[in-house]
């Protein structure tokens, strides 16, 4: 009796020294892993235009059907994306969603994903439909987010993010580029009528010519 | 106080859209978002009790905040969540509220964690009824919530159709961070003295959901 | 028809198949199931064999054959399936994709693309093409309404061989030759057309875009329905796509009997009516003067309640309903129900005047034959007829039957699209459509041309009520060419099928009082009658302008035109309906618009819109005036009670179209908050009223109207099926499953007509014409 009784005791002093476990959660904070998902963000390219071109593929790709989006076309005056649709509505339903991440994985311009934003509860449930604006990082900030440490790193030398130069489709910068135009230096405004060779707009690209 | 809160919340308004409706009978609300709760619900503090009473109330809410002891309503996987939530690591002791209750006699907050199946819908509502006065229902993660992914038949689309539900922590399911955070906004709400939302039912003029025992 | 199509046999991916002489590999691999994908072909056009896509190895051919320009041959051995297939397909995608760019995500097409479903399945996955894609400047607008970019064009040219060869239309053309081939707009020939839509349909890619449509949504988000169309009176079979609350644009949705797979832009796009935000959501009761929001409860009570008072004041008589021919079959058999055995009174017309009054019993108004049956026909005559501002599918088929062969005659006071393509055109002054038909009968009745036994004797019954009106006194009044009224007689007469078409607008005409008659009786005289591809009849304005007098939204007739005085007709009806209808014929509908009545119920109408000052001063003096619509109309504004309802997108039932065909609608979406179906709204008036109705789904009500309504005896929901069936109805064979259907008839013939015909006479012997309305 007494033996188990100091074993106890034992195991006791055995942990005494030890710093608590506990993490006094309003005034101190865990470090969140960085593949952590909370709340949705919605991105922007350095030039301040948005990244989201109003595609609903992440709508789409919602298990929980929590994402509403309204697309409109954008106009010289009031440019909104890189091209031709914008997102002119855009709602999460943060209760419906169940933060699975398939709307990031499904954003071909990597415009949405989710950051680790996560003190959500509110006392009334309308105020959890978060608008576009609310979700949009604010103007002057350029951030990737969370989707860089999804990604993996690109392979080297892939001066553009044409499918064909890099050898695969990796679904995130190359329709970026064919989508919006983005910030990537992918395809410039090629007309047909100046009439010049292939090997004339690698040139004019910057890019290496074949057989060099 | 507590006990006659709902009885305020009754002539609350519907909240009409702020811009300007040229057609009288022009839609409430223009878009409807996938499935959102609209439940409409203001909260307002009630008139106080003149400055004695209101030191008292104030001691009151403080030690109401401090001891909202749980009845354990763990439907389905966010229970997980909850349970994590008082162990060490979180250790929601800190906040007064590790005493979970199998008995609702004993509880004053009710975490809904887990999706509510119309089955249970009137089981849920009971476990409530016989809780005393005042109590409070936090519902956590998204089944609870709103039905989350389960938008279907069987599912309850929100507890907030069953209960008066004070504070929506989203999640799928919440971590135990987000559940304190949530927790922490419901003793802010008390100590501020907000009445709880009204009662679904009787605001759909049901008395009791499911037979009487 | 008669002798036995010949057929082929071949093996395609070694199973058997049997299909007619001339038949296309693609339509023979079609009917095993096997899938072969197509760009430039199209179904209902010829083949071009331009997109390389169809590839498929026929034994013994040293090269990869396209299935959609080989024809089958006796003995053929088809692979659709072999490496050298697989690898013609994902070569000639490889190419479609050089120049194609990778928008999917933002393009329109996204999601129902050709290109991207072939891409997926038969493409190679990869490209060797490292090069920068073609830039154009996009998009360009090729019309109002249409969008087009170039660098996703795939040049497969349906869109401009539809304009060329089925719309005959022109407008698209292509341009350029090699790589440089794009779409480009005629100069000559602005793309204007009403069928406009169809390309956008049928581009394979997302190149051509709609206006209205573009960006708006992804078919991914929408919910598909078939339905029918309710925006003219042709009903043409389609896919309501609904995207939340919002109607975003119908789709075809093929019946080679109706619309032979097109859809004219009015019916595509003109939707917005269903998506107006200042429909109402609420009913209104006037009080103080103002139209202010109510229960429905109250409403319901309040309506009960005055036609009640009204009815016990003054009588049954003094209460009067105007009918829609926009709602169902089935909400116009129960607003005549509401009104017979509800309330006692026949005074129960429907919306326009615009129609001749049917006499009992007969058939004369209807379409005697079918939309399809128009291909068949040798001579068609457009009497003041214009389809394609009114009926465009209907026009679109007439240029079918002109590509076939068809003689097609124009006789419209107003220049006609079709005109430049048809064999006969002749000009009037407006407003004398009637005397044109009458001076055709003269001339085949004094010149001797009806045919056959029945026609002669019908001949000689009609050569003295015409025997005033020659095409000389025509000429004199309606400034027609007299020889060329001689000549178009002569063809009718001598047609081997001719179908003969009149606008039900111009029987409103002062000359158009017996139109309908004349012009059956001109068909029934020439011999051109119930046989395919031969006939005569209106062209309806709505959706269910037949309808509404199917179901007797008519102060004289019953349901099924049984007269309102018919014995017969009461004791069954009151049978069923419980209650003892009213015998004397009631108000007609400009005849209650004068005052005939105190308390009058309008179901979708909008008299007030065309009322003269005189009329609206009646409504105004009305003692009661409820409106069921859709949103506030000059009617509802006067009104004293407002119910909303709801479109036919938003609620169940059928229509039956300008040709007989009764096909079912289905709801497509979410009926708008506060607003109900008219049926709803029906029955719970009649339950405030007290008269215990309990229908609880349209399909119950048309299970009433198919045992009680001898024109539709046998109709159930489930017997119209997918297509719809054409009264008059017989019993078909029962389904496997043991439930009873029913067959339409394609075609009335004499047998029916003169059965109608001899009920339609009156004691004196005579046959009435039909009397015209709003005069």
């Amino acid at each position: 009796m007494a033996m188990e009784m100091l074993k106890g005791l034992g195991t006791t002093l055995k942990e005494f020294g030890k710093k608590p476990t506990t993490v006094s959660y309003p005034e101190e904070k865990r470090q969140l892993p960085p593949r952590f998902r909370g709340r949705h963000v919605l991105h922007r390219y350095e030039n301040g235009l948005e990244r989201c071109v109003g595609c609903f593929l992440c709508a789409g790709a919602c298990p929980a059907d929590a994402i509403y989006i309204e697309a409109e076309e954008n106009t010289d005056e009031q440019r909104v994306s890189p091209g031709e649709r914008y997102a002119r509505v855009f709602d999460v339903n943060l209760l419906r969603c169940i933060f699975c991440g398939y709307c990031e994985q499904a954003c071909p311009t990597g415009a949405i994903t989710l950051e680790n934003i996560y003190e959500l509860a509110s006392t009334h449930p309308e105020d959890l439909v978060y608008h576009k604006e609310q979700l949009l990082e604010p103007v002057g900030s350029a951030t990737r987010g969370s989707i860089v440490d999804w990604t993996p790193t690109p392979p080297e030398a892939t001066p553009t993010p044409l499918p064909g130069r890099q050898g695969y489709f990796d679904g995130l910068e190359a329709s970026a580029a064919a989508v919006g135009q983005g910030d990537m230096p992918a395809e410039q405004a090629v007309f047909l009528g100046d009439d010049l060779s292939g090997m004339e707009h690698r040139r004019r690209l910057g890019e290496p010519e074949e057989g060099e | 106080m507590g006990i006659d809160n709902q009885t305020d919340m009754r002539d609350n308004q519907i909240d009409t859209q702020t811009e300007p409706r040229t057609n009288p009978w022009a839609p409430v609300q223009y878009y409807t978002n996938t499935q959102t709760p609209r439940g409409v619900r203001s909260i307002e503090r009630p008139e106080g009790f003149g400055v004695m009473l209101a030191q008292v109330n104030k001691v009151l809410d403080w030690s109401r905040s401090s001891s909202l002891w749980p009845a354990t309503f763990g439907l389905a996987c966010c229970a997980i969540e909850m349970m994590s939530a008082s162990a060490s690591r979180w250790d929601i002791s800190r906040f007064g509220a590790e005493v979970f209750r199998a008995s609702p006699r004993q509880a004053d907050l009710m975490i809904v964690a887990g999706r509510l199946s119309v089955k249970m819908a009137p089981v849920l509502r009971r476990i409530y009824d016989q809780m005393p006065e005042p109590k409070w229902v936090l519902s956590m993660g998204a089944c609870a919530s709103c039905g989350g992914v389960f938008n279907n038949y069987a599912i309850v689309q929100g507890v907030d159709k069953v209960v008066p539900v004070d504070v929506f922590v989203p999640g799928c399911p919440p971590t135990p961070d987000m559940l304190l955070h949530g927790l922490n906004l419901l003793q802010d709400k008390i100590r501020k003295h907000i009445p709880n939302p009204p009662d679904p039912l009787k605001i759909t003029g049901q008395t009791y959901l499911g037979s009487e025992g | 028809m008669a002798e036995q199509e010949e057929l082929v046999n071949l093996t395609i991916d070694g199973q058997p198949v049997s299909v007619p002489k001339g038949s296309l590999i693609w339509a023979a691999a079609q009917k095993l199931g096997i899938e072969i994908p197509i760009y430039c072909y199209h179904p209902k056009m010829d083949p071009l064999g331009a997109c390389r896509m169809c590839f498929v190895e026929v034994e013994k051919m040293p090269k990869l054959a396209t299935a959609c320009t080989t024809t089958v041959a006796e003995g053929m051995v088809v692979s659709t399936t072999s490496a050298k297939v697989k690898k013609g397909r994902a070569g000639t995608l490889e190419f479609l994709l050089i120049n194609h760019p990778l928008d999917c995500p933002i393009c329109d097409k996204g999601g129902e693309c050709d290109l991207q479903d072939f891409t997926l399945r038969y493409g190679p996955g990869g490209s060797r093409f490292d090069l920068n894609k073609r830039h154009f400047e996009k998009p360009i607008p090729v019309s109002e309404n249409i969008l087009l970019d170039r660098e996703r064009c795939i040049a497969c040219q349906r869109c401009v061989r539809f304009t060329q060869t089925v719309a005959m239309e022109n407008g698209l053309v292509m341009e350029q030759r090699g790589f440089r081939i794009e779409v480009g707009v005629d100069p000559a020939a602005p793309f204007d057309s009403i069928f406009s839509g169809n390309v956008v349909e049928m581009c394979p890619v997302g190149a051509l875009t709609a206006k209205n449509y573009r960006f708006v949504t992804r078919p991914w988000e929408l919910k598909k329905t078939p339905s029918v169309c309710g925006n003219c009176s042709v009903g043409c079979n389609v896919r309501v796509d609904v995207r939340v609350d919002k109607v975003l644009r119908q789709y075809s949705r093929t019946n080679d009997a109706i619309d032979d797979g097109w859809l004219c832009d009015r019916g595509r796009w003109d939707l917005d009516w269903i998506n107006d935000t200042e429909r109402l959501r609420t009913p209104l009761i006037r009080r103080d003067g103002q139209l202010q929001p109510v229960s429905w409860d109250e409403a319901l009570r309040f309506v009960a309640e005055r036609l009640r008072a009204v009815r016990d004041q003054r009588g049954a008589r003094a209460i009067g309903g105007i009918g829609s021919t926009h709602t169902t079959n089935e909400e116009a058999y129960l607003f005549q129900k509401l009104l017979r055995a509800g309330l006692g009174t026949n005074n129960v017309d429907h919306a326009h005047g615009r129609f001749p009054a049917t006499e009992p019993g007969a058939l004369p108004w209807a379409w005697s034959d079918s939309i399809a049956g128009l291909e068949q026909a040798s001579h068609i005559v457009l009497l003041g007829a214009d389809p394609y501002h009114r009926q465009p599918i209907v026009d679109l088929r007439i240029r079918k039957a002109i590509r076939a062969g068809a003689r097609v005659y124009v006789v419209t006071p107003e220049a006609n699209r079709l005109d430049r393509l048809v064999a006969g055109v002749i000009r009037y002054t407006a407003g004398h459509t009637g005397t044109l038909a009458r001076a055709l009968l003269n001339i085949i009745t004094s010149d001797g041309l009806a045919r056959g036994e029945q026609g002669a004797q019908r001949a000689a019954d009609r050569r003295a009520s015409v025997a005033q009106e020659t095409p000389e006194r025509a000429a004199q009044v309606a400034g027609v060419d007299a020889d060329a009224l001689r000549e178009l007689a002569r063809e009718i007469a001598g047609a081997k099928g001719a179908v003969i078409l009149y606008d039900e607008a111009a029987t409103l005409e002062p000359s158009g009082a017996t139109l309908a008659a004349d012009v059956l009786d001109l068909a029934l005289i020439t011999g051109n009658f119930g046989k395919p591809g031969a006939g005569a009849g209106p062209l309806l304005a709505d959706n269910n302008s037949l309808g509404a007098r199917d179901m007797g939204l008519l102060p004289d007739t019953l349901p099924g035109y049984r007269p309102v005085g018919d014995a017969a007709a009461h004791a069954a009806l009151g049978g069923a309906w419980l209650a003892t209808l009213p015998a004397e014929p009631g108000l007609s509908y400009t005849e209650m618009l004068s005052g005939g009545v105190k308390a009058l119920y309008v179901m979708g109408a909008n008299p007030a819109r065309d009322a003269t000052p005189e009329q609206l001063a009646a409504l105004d003096a009305l003692d009661f005036l409820v409106v069921q619509d859709l949103t506030l109309t000059e009617t509802a504004q006067r009104a004293t009670v407002v119910l909303p309802a709801v479109a036919y997108t938003e609620k169940d039932g059928s229509f039956t179209n300008t040709e007989r065909c009764v096909q079912l609608v289905r709801r497509a979406m979410q009926p708008l908050g506060g607003a109900k179906a008219d049926w709803e709204i029906l029955v719970g008036v009649a339950r405030a009223l007290g008269l215990g109705w309990t229908y609880l789904s349209p399909a119950e009500i048309l299970s009433e109207i198919g045992r009680t309504v001898p024109l539709y005896a046998g109709v159930t929901r489930r017997s119209l099926g997918a297509e719809g069936v054409r009264w008059p109805f017989a019993p078909g064979e029962r389904t496997p499953e043991g439930r009873a259907t029913i067959t339409g008839s394609p075609s009335i013939t004499w047998q029916m007509l003169a059965e109608g015909v001899a009920r339609a006479q009156k004691p004196g012997g005579e046959l009435i014409a039909p009397r015209g309305r709003g005069e």
